[in-house]
């Protein structure tokens, strides 16, 4: 499973597909207070970057790649 | 007022200013492809802007102003003075929108078909234009019109770049810049396009921005719809990254852009990364207040140095040096916040050049309006209140001073009158010329007028010279017109001018030759309007003195004035000073009592002391000039009014000794 939700942080782990937009949506949607890291995700589909990009502020930690991490703006090492 | 459409006022405003100021450069220098480039970024931005605020009749308007100028650009239309005076109208149009929605928060009822009289005027000039923009029209909803593809040309590549410019300081120095909207049902065909952007070869930098203006709320998602746009630089060919878009076809934009050429942007895309901080006037003047009473306090400071002196002379020098640095620091602070108050006068005048626009075609003249030093910085304050009494003068100008053109062209002149106001800095003073080469003012005519309404007889008109008589529109209740215009005829006259720049501690001055023109010369101060004033009182009588010509007020005992050759003079701070009564100065008996109150200065070149009978409060206030019977009086440099009603004299200290 690419998202994972535990202890109030939704993880995105490995290769994040289209559909996982999906079930990342409703968590977000669902789980208002959580926050998001997204730090050992490989591969990110547009249709779930898009979604976190949307959310912005609630990302703990950024992609460690770092031209995933360039999508938000920021470096991973400003995290 | 929302935070947003208020900077929008600001904001907005800027770019008309852009825009007409590049379309005057346009009309005095023809095809000169940098104001063109200019004048399409200012449009293209403004479009954008009311877009927000879903100002639809001004977008409306902007989108087809936008494609002139971008067809311009290309060289596909001609671009002359048609052109020009047209998208002039167009974008006075929306800054009078603008007036109006900051007036009544709505744009004008009518302003649907106003600019589809105005789309219609643009479209005549590009014949062609016509279907495009009708589609643009209809697809100006979801934020990517037929045009917005076309007229997205190299301007965003070139802004994006000096946007990111900080990180591509390790980038070669030609890229490729590319813009991706990959269209909304992409991901149904399993398209993935963040995954073609990235790659890309020898990519640099990828950005991901919403599509439309902003991201949707969570509640609106729809997750497998692409609301996202990619943009990214590539050290590789264009070619090559056209090959990597190549199965996302009509979807990609492509250019090569030299950073030299992109490091030099337009004036204003670069001006609008400046960190600029927009504060409250009152904040300002806060700081202001609060700093003149800093100055009074540390004044204060330098009388207790000098008195700790003389029981303890190494504490009294060590008080002293600190008065010095707090004087330096103060000084420092008070001119700094000048220079926080000081605005270009370009801003309180933006309105001018539209006004003298409509007002001349209202009245069927035409007038080549210059405006020349705008860029002069003035206090605040007097730049707020001139905007009044320069469009009442320029008014004049065009109604009274402006012939017909066909009786321009008759009498061997240009057919359009030519106006020029003009800022110049003289000192502390600016100079305000207003001159047309107009019908000048017939000196004759303003006699008869001053006589006929009884402002003056006839003897006395008829003694008078030219220039006074012409001075003579100045008085109240005077005015030329023969008919009341809707334009000049408002029932306010001249003397209102003179007595707003009177207002302004400025004076007024006239020159007119009949024939040739009339020049109308303001002399105005830079700085702040109020002047701090030490009251005291001499001989019964209380006057006004700047506190900037005073170094220090003091409390000795008469005794230790003495007698020194025909005057008087005490010592101070182990200098002999000489001592003068500003009562017998003025004409009265010389000061007595026991306790001599004295007024340091160094106005004159060298220290005096001026010996008064008692010091009063400090005030703030406006000094009026001093003129007619006043002016006459050497050492009374002006008046102003007391809080009681009376009327103070301020005395000129360095005039009085010399």
């Amino acid at each position: 499973m690419s998202v994972v939700h535990e202890n109030g942080v939704i993880r995105l782990v490995g290769r994040c597909a289209a559909d996982d937009a999906e079930t990342l949506l409703n968590l977000l949607v669902d789980e208002t207070d959580a926050t998001i890291d997204a730090s050992d995700v490989s591969k990110l589909h547009l249709a779930v970057a898009q979604l976190l990009l949307a959310c912005a502020p609630r990302i703990r930690n950024l992609p460690a790649d770092p031209m995933l991490a360039q999508l938000f703006g920021r470096r991973s090492a400003e995290r | 007022m929302d935070e947003l459409l208020a900077q929008f006022f600001v904001e907005g405003r800027d770019l008309v200013q852009r825009a007409t100021a590049d379309l005057g450069l346009l009309a005095q220098t023809p095809g000169d492809g940098s104001a063109l480039d200019s004048a399409f970024r200012a449009v293209h931005t403004l479009k954008g802007s009311v877009a927000v605020f879903g100002l639809v009749p001004a977008e409306d308007l902007l989108h087809t102003a936008e494609d002139i100028l971008d067809r311009a650009r290309s060289g596909q239309i001609p671009f002359d003075g048609r052109a020009i005076h047209r998208l002039q109208r167009a974008i006075d149009r929306v800054d009078a929108w603008i007036d109006n929605l900051e007036a009544t928060t709505a744009l004008p009822r009518d302003a649907g078909s106003v600019a589809a009289a105005h789309i219609g005027e643009l479209r005549e000039l590009a014949p062609q234009l016509g279907d495009a923009t009708a589609a643009g029209e209809g697809a100006g909803s979801d934020g990517r019109s037929a045009t917005e593809r076309e007229a997205g040309d190299a301007t965003w590549a070139a802004e994006w770049f000096a946007a990111e410019s900080a990180r591509l300081l390790e980038a070669p120095k030609t890229l490729t810049v590319f813009r991706y909207r990959p269209d909304r049902d992409c991901f149904f065909r399993g398209e993935d396009p963040l995954a073609l952007a990235l790659a890309v070869p020898e990519l640099i930098l990828l950005r991901a921005l919403p599509s439309e203006s902003a991201w949707p709320e969570l509640g609106d998602f729809e997750p497998f719809q692409c609301v996202t746009r990619l943009e990214g630089a590539s050290g590789a060919s264009a070619d090559a990254v056209r090959a990597a878009f190549r199965l996302a076809p009509g979807q990609v934009e492509i250019h090569r852009i030299d950073r030299d050429e992109a490091q030099a942007p337009a004036p204003g895309a670069r001006r609008a990364r400046e960190t600029i901080l927009r504060v409250e006037a009152s904040r300002v003047d806060r700081l202001a207040d609060g700093l003149g009473e800093l100055i009074v306090a540390v004044n204060g400071l330098a009388r207790l140095s000098g008195e700790l002196a003389k029981s303890d002379p190494a504490r009294g020098a060590e008080l002293r040096a600190i008065h010095g640095q707090l004087e330096q620091v103060s000084n420092r602070l008070q001119r700094d916040i000048g220079a926080v108050r000081s605005v270009p006068l370009a801003h309180a005048l933006r309105r001018l050049p539209r006004l003298v626009r409509e007002i001349a075609e209202t009245l069927g003249k035409t007038v080549d309006f210059r405006l020349r030093g705008e860029s002069l910085e003035v206090d605040k304050r007097i730049a707020d209140v001139l905007f009044e009494p320069l469009l009442h003068l320029v008014r004049n100008a065009i109604d009274h001073g402006a012939e017909q053109p066909e009786d321009r062209v008759a009498a061997g002149k240009e057919p359009a009158c030519r106006i020029t106001l003009q800022f110049e800095r003289a000192g502390d003073r600016i100079l305000v010329r207003l001159s047309d080469d107009g019908r000048g003012i017939d000196a004759a005519a303003v006699r008869d007028t001053a006589v006929k309404r009884g402002l003056i007889g006839r003897e006395a008109a008829e003694a008078l010279s030219e220039a006074e008589a012409v001075r003579m529109i100045f008085l109240p209740g005077f005015s030329t017109a023969g008919a009341v215009t809707s334009t000049s005829g408002r029932g306010v006259g001249m003397d209102a001018v003179q007595a707003a720049v009177e207002e302004l501690r400025g004076t007024v001055d006239i020159a007119s030759a009949l024939g040739t023109g009339t020049t109308v010369e303001l002399g105005l101060p830079v700085n702040a309007l109020t002047t701090r004033l030490l009251v005291v009182e001499a001989g019964g009588h209380r006057y006004g003195i700047a506190l900037d010509q005073i170094a220090e007020t003091v409390r000795i005992d008469a005794s230790e004035i003495a007698l020194a050759g025909s005057g008087e003079a005490c010592v101070l701070r182990d200098r002999t000073v000489p001592v003068v009564s500003l009562s017998a100065l003025l004409g009265g008996d010389r000061a007595q009592g026991g306790v001599a109150r004295l007024i340091v200065t160094e106005a004159s070149g060298e220290r005096v002391a001026i010996r008064v009978d008692a010091l009063g409060e400090r005030i703030d206030a406006v000094v009026r000039p001093a003129t007619g019977l006043l002016g006459s009086l050497t050492a009374v440099a002006g008046s102003t009014l007391l809080g009681d009603g009376k009327i103070l004299l301020i005395v000129d200290l360095a005039e009085l000794l010399a």
